[in-house]
């Protein structure tokens, strides 16, 4: 069964399963690291992508640029997560290392309010 | 793990808990600075891409040492070099506490015999200077400005 996880978006919540088979080693240097509270902005050069830096530090694992929407990517050279929310094409490869599984659509509101605010604060937990 | 480098892991991740939940101090620092024409935007932007550079090369480095392109030796004084140089730098932009960090971890570095205590003591630096990174760039109003501002 695979692991979930929350991400707690400003006042929004969606919930991941991570991709446990495919990208073993930074599922669980995340998963160890949690619950980790952090902040939220916008992808500058990229449309529906929101990116959380989180406190861990994985090598390159189940690489790829083809993402879709739901797709939750770690960039190992900003310890950042990437949520794609939309179709888009990211600037780098990043480790996909889960799914959204819920909340995926009210993320373009919460992006709409980080575009706003410039930065909203999250909180990610183990489920 | 050599102990040198143990103990300067164990301070930088004490460092980065430190500036994790809070922005730290010198940051505020950097935002006040008042330089003759511009004010803190451009030592803001400045400082923003000198703390990218570093990661970046932090990064570059560290992989090319995993992966044995280049030689130990080499990139520890490649490392130091580019660390120095950095250091000088954060200072310029008041970022005196990090600064001072940089240092150490050069040090460090210099004396380092073991590739996986250098690794494993960048990976924890990486981590303290992309939340500096962070910090930095969740207080520059990207999205208003780029509405309003035109480079030509």
């Amino acid at each position: 069964m695979a692991r979930k996880i929350e991400m707690k978006l400003g006042d929004h919540k969606i919930q991941c399963e991570l991709l446990d088979e495919d990208a073993p080693l930074t599922c669980d240097k995340l998963w160890e690291s949690l619950p980790v509270k952090s902040l939220t902005t916008n992808a500058k050069f990229v449309g529906d992508e929101l990116i959380v830096m989180v406190p861990v530090m994985a090598d390159e694992e189940n690489q790829l640029k083809d993402v879709g929407r739901g797709d939750v990517g770690y960039y190992p050279l900003q310890q950042t997560l990437c949520i794609f929310f939309g179709d888009l094409l990211p600037f780098g490869f990043c480790n996909i290392v889960a799914k959204v599984t819920e909340g995926l659509d009210g993320l373009k509101a919460v992006s709409d309010q980080v575009i706003e605010s410039g930065v909203l604060p999250v909180e990610i937990k183990a489920l | 793990m050599e102990k040198q480098l143990e103990d300067m892991k164990a301070k930088i991740t004490a460092k980065r808990c430190e500036i994790w939940d809070e922005e730290p101090a010198e940051m505020r620092e950097l935002k006040q600075t008042n330089f003759p024409n511009t004010n803190s935007f451009a030592s803001v932007m400045y400082a923003y891409a000198e703390i990218y550079h570093l990661t970046k090369n932090i990064y570059l480095y560290r992989n090319a040492m995993i992966d044995g392109e280049v030689s130990f030796e080499a990139i520890k004084k490649l490392l130091s070099l580019w660390l120095d140089t950095t250091s000088k730098r954060y200072t310029t932009w008041k970022l005196v506490d990090s600064a001072q960090l940089v240092v150490d971890v050069s040090k460090a570095v210099q004396q380092a015999q073991d590739p996986q205590a250098v690794k494993d003591l960048l990976d924890e630096f990486l981590i303290y200077n992309n939340k500096l990174f962070v910090w930095l760039d969740t207080s520059i109003p990207w999205f208003q400005l780029g509405k309003k501002i035109t480079i030509d």
